[in-house]
C-alpha cells in the first residue's frame, strides 16, 4: 500500500479540512482547492519527477450527505 | 483475497470509508487517489479539475445525472485501476469507467459508486468497526 495512503488515514489533517492534499513520501507537498489541482500537480510531477503521487480530498467535519 | 480498509475518521463520532484507487494513467505513471465509497450513488464521478489534471480523456457524449445537488452533466472515461490495501494488490482486468463532471453544482470530492466497482468487488461495509471489505467478484 502506497504509505501516503497511510499517513492520510493516521494523521489528523482538519487544518486542511475541505482543501485538495498531495501528498508524496509521508509529506504534503501541495494543497488548496480544486480549481488549484492542476496547477499544483504540474509543479509537483516537476518538482518530484518519478515520485508515487498521492491525491485526496481532506474531509470536513460537517454531515455529509450526497 | 479480501482487500480491508478502514474508515477515515473526521470527527469523534464520524468516520468515512475513504478508498485508494491507483490511476494507472496514458503517459506509464501512476496516481493514487481517494475516494469516497458510496452505495447510494450509480456511477464513479470525478470533479472536471481533477480528472483534466490527470490527463483523463473523457469523450465528447455528455449525459444528465441526478443528484442530490440537482441534475449535472457528465462525460464517461475509461481508466486502469488497481485496488491495494497493504496486503493484497487487485488489478481490475479491464477498464474502469468513470464519469467526468462537465457542469452543474460541482460535488467537490471523488465519489465511488455502485457500477462498476460494485460489480468487481463484493463489498461489506462494517460500520461497527469502521471497516469495508471488498472481495473480487471474479465476475470475469
Amino acid at each position: 500500500m502506497d504509505a501516503s495512503y497511510e499517513y492520510f488515514m493516521k494523521e489528523d489533517l482538519s487544518k486542511y479540512a475541505g482543501d485538495w492534499v498531495i501528498i508524496v513520501r509521508e509529506k504534503i507537498v501541495a494543497h488548496g482547492s480544486r480549481d488549484h489541482i492542476a496547477k499544483m500537480l504540474r509543479q509537483i510531477k516537476q518538482t518530484h519527477r518519478g515520485e508515487p503521487l498521492f491525491i485526496a480530498k481532506v474531509p470536513e467535519k460537517t454531515v455529509q450527505i450526497v | 483475497m479480501k482487500l480491508s480498509f478502514r474508515y477515515k475518521k473526521v470527527a469523534d463520532g464520524m468516520h468515512r470509508p475513504l478508498i485508494p484507487l491507483q490511476f494507472n494513467l496514458n503517459d506509464g505513471t501512476s496516481v493514487t487517489i481517494v475516494g469516497l465509497l458510496d452505495s447510494g450513488s450509480d456511477v464513479i464521478l470525478i470533479p472536471k479539475e481533477i480528472a483534466e489534471s490527470l490527463g483523463l480523456k473523457a469523450g465528447r457524449k455528455t449525459h444528465e445525472v441526478d443528484g442530490v445537488g440537482g441534475k449535472i452533466k457528465v462525460a464517461k472515461a475509461g481508466i486502469r485501476v488497481n485496488v491495494d490495501d497493504g496486503r493484497h494488490n487487485y488489478r481490475i482486468p479491464h477498464r474502469l469507467e468513470v464519469c467526468v463532471q462537465q457542469s452543474g453544482s460541482m460535488f467537490d470530492n471523488i465519489l465511488v459508486g455502485r457500477v462498476p466497482l460494485f460489480e468487481e468487488f463484493i463489498v461489506e461495509f462494517n460500520e461497527q468497526a469502521s471497516r469495508v471489505k471488498l472481495r473480487p467478484s471474479h465476475r470475469h
